[in-house]
């Protein structure tokens, strides 16, 4: 018997993957946001007879070994990335999708910026505070797009705070001409010296493409020095679109939807 | 366990593979829900791409000899003439580059096609063998259009009386009815806000399912959704397709079969697949999409869960009830077939 099974589950192998093999396409995503204030709620669909989708939320890559999917995930963690992947037997099990989700840290008074492009203009003053945003869809409301070389993001705290990380979500979509930026630099207002002095700065590459999707990037500050209630945040965009891609040499698009400060 | 009980567990839980006697057999993988189930077979064209070559394969049809027509936009051969095993027959056709739409209409026993180019904004009136018998131009008599780029027809669709029915899908959505001899009647749907008006009205059809009382049915692509209209334009209701950009409606039979150039929710991705809807214009099955769900009488959004397709752009359907798949956009990959399953 167990010869048989052996050979059995060897010639199945040999007959799936021999032939047309094909892939399972990625799970869909349902959330209303992936900021929040107590938590958010991620619901995960693959209506596919015999499929199963298995999670991490430890940046794992999903395994057959990981969390089975069974009912909306439940977030509460000031920052967490849920990593899902699809299965079934005879498929290519799909690729990974990844979310991640923030909640809120301080309290931001005001937002002001460089002027995005009309098109993509947002949804009012409050849209890079408004703990809506981690949407894929390019024409969400949520996002605020912007054409020129640099944006500039000017923070106004509620209260003066010891800064320890800046966070941006971004939409990457390299087919529709939207990158992350080349340079964030982080800038603190110092009183004393009534100036703004660079704090931290982090570089993004886009040398090689990259998955469609929702982006965080968190600009952790070393040793915070000093409290300060005001922020000054540049962005350095994709001036010209990389070789790689049909459109190279052309302005790149970067979108932003929302800004945390911890 | 014995070997015939592992047989049918392993069966069961390898869902989408054939486990028949026949198990050494090509193309085991079947597609789709209930009695809506088919094995696909991506190998079924034998024609030579150095010498036959194609581009986008946007539309096929069968014709009464059986055959079946696709239409490409390369204009080496913009038709190809296949069997119903996959060979090549006779192709025609260099003076459609913008080759996007095709109809076949038996007209006093005698097949013609009907042809939408993107590029020439013209519909033309073919034979078989691809002898030109009309041009229909921009529709200036509608009054909406003042210069031919302004309109982009995307498909046809002739009702019996020999009426043509154009869509313009890819320009101001209109839909415009000509008599047989191509003289203008009446347009409508065209954009707006309201049920009855249409964005991307990429396909049309003439539902004679209920033989006393033909209708016309309109793809709104961008909207996910069928529009349904009298033969003689009014508006009658929507049948929504939620998450699923739906292409040219094909009736055979007692079913409506589209192809769906991909889910709503994965743009830009080749997330395509294929859906049929029953007689009551339900969803039943979905070729390498989601099992078709309905919440108080409503389907639920639709997606791609498989990835045999990337961007199915239509369907055929032949006498046996094979289905044949054409694809845009997909690398210049030729029509799969797709063998129901009992």
């Amino acid at each position: 018997m167990k010869y048989y099974t052996t050979l059995f589950t060897l010639l199945l192998y040999t007959h799936c993957f021999a032939q047309d093999s094909f892939q399972l396409a990625k799970p869909l995503a349902k959330y209303e946001s992936v900021f929040f204030k107590e938590s958010a709620k991620l619901e995960l669909k693959f209506a596919q007879p015999g499929a199963k989708i298995y999670y991490t939320i430890n940046n794992d890559m999903p395994s057959e070994k990981s969390i089975l999917y069974k009912k909306p995930i439940v977030l509460k963690n000031q920052f967490t990335t849920v990593k899902a992947k699809a299965f079934c037997n005879g498929f290519i099990p799909s690729e990974t999708i990844e979310y991640s989700f923030a909640k809120e840290g301080q309290k931001i008074k005001r937002i002001t910026s460089s002027l995005p492009n009309s098109k993509y203009s947002g949804s009012g003053d409050s849209t890079l505070f408004d703990n809506k945003g981690g949407i894929e869809n390019i024409s969400s409301k949520t996002w605020m797009g912007f054409d020129s070389d640099t944006i500039l993001l000017n923070i106004e705290l509620a209260e003066k705070q010891f800064i320890n990380e800046v966070l941006l979500s971004f939409l990457r979509n390299e087919n529709s001409w939207i990158f992350l930026p080349k340079q964030v630099h982080v800038h603190y207002y110092d009183e004393g010296s009534d100036t703004y002095k660079l704090y931290w700065k982090a570089e993004y590459s886009s040398a090689t493409a990259s998955l469609p999707g929702c982006v965080l990037k968190g600009i952790a500050i070393p040793k915070p020095i000093i409290k300060s209630g005001k922020l000054k945040v540049m962005l350095v965009t994709v001036n010209k679109i990389p070789d790689w891609h049909p459109a190279k040499g052309q302005h790149a698009w970067c979108f932003i939807d929302e800004i945390k400060v911890y | 366990m014995n070997r015939k009980h592992f047989i049918r567990q392993t069966s069961l839980a390898a869902t989408g593979i054939l486990l028949s006697p026949k198990w050494l057999q090509k193309n085991d993988v079947i597609l789709g829900h209930g009695n809506k189930r088919y094995r696909i077979n991506t190998k079924w064209s034998k024609a030579d791409a150095l010498q036959y070559p194609v581009k986008d394969c946007h539309e096929m049809v069968q014709d009464k000899k059986g055959r079946i027509i696709l239409l490409t936009n390369e204009t080496k051969n913009n038709v190809l003439i296949y069997d119903k095993s996959g060979k090549l027959l006779s192709s025609w056709g260099t003076e459609y580059p913008g080759a996007h739409g095709l109809t076949l209409f038996n007209e006093n026993g005698e097949d013609v096609l009907f042809i939408c180019d993107n590029n020439r904004h013209q519909v033309i009136k073919t034979t078989i063998d691809g002898k030109v018998l009309m041009t229909l131009n921009y529709p200036k008599e509608t009054g909406v259009y003042t210069k031919q780029e302004e309109y982009v027809p995307t498909e046809t669709a002739i009702a019996a009386n020999g009426d043509i029915y154009v869509v313009d899908g890819y320009g101001k959505d209109y839909v415009i009815q000509y008599n047989s001899k191509g003289e203008y009647i009446r347009h409508f749907g065209g954009r707006g806000d309201e049920e009855k008006f249409l964005k991307n009205a990429h396909g049309i059809c003439v539902d004679n399912r209920n033989k006393n009382n033909p209708i016309l049915i309109v793809t709104s692509r961008e909207q996910n959704c069928f529009k349904r209209y009298t033969m003689t334009g009014v508006y009658i209701n929507t049948i929504p397709m939620p998450g699923a950009w739906v292409c040219r409606p094909v009736i055979k039979g007692d079913y409506l079969y589209t192809a769906v150039l991909q889910s709503n929710s994965n743009t830009g991705n080749k997330s395509g697949f294929v859906t049929i809807l029953d007689k009551n214009n339900k969803v039943v099955s979905n070729l390498a999409g989601s099992e078709p769900i309905y919440k108080d009488g409503k389907p639920e959004e639709m997606y791609q869960t498989i990835k045999a397709f990337q961007y199915p752009h239509d369907v055929c359907i032949d006498d046996e009830e094979n289905m044949y798949v054409a694809q845009w956009n997909s690398g210049k990959v030729y029509p799969y077939k797709l063998e129901p399953v009992a």
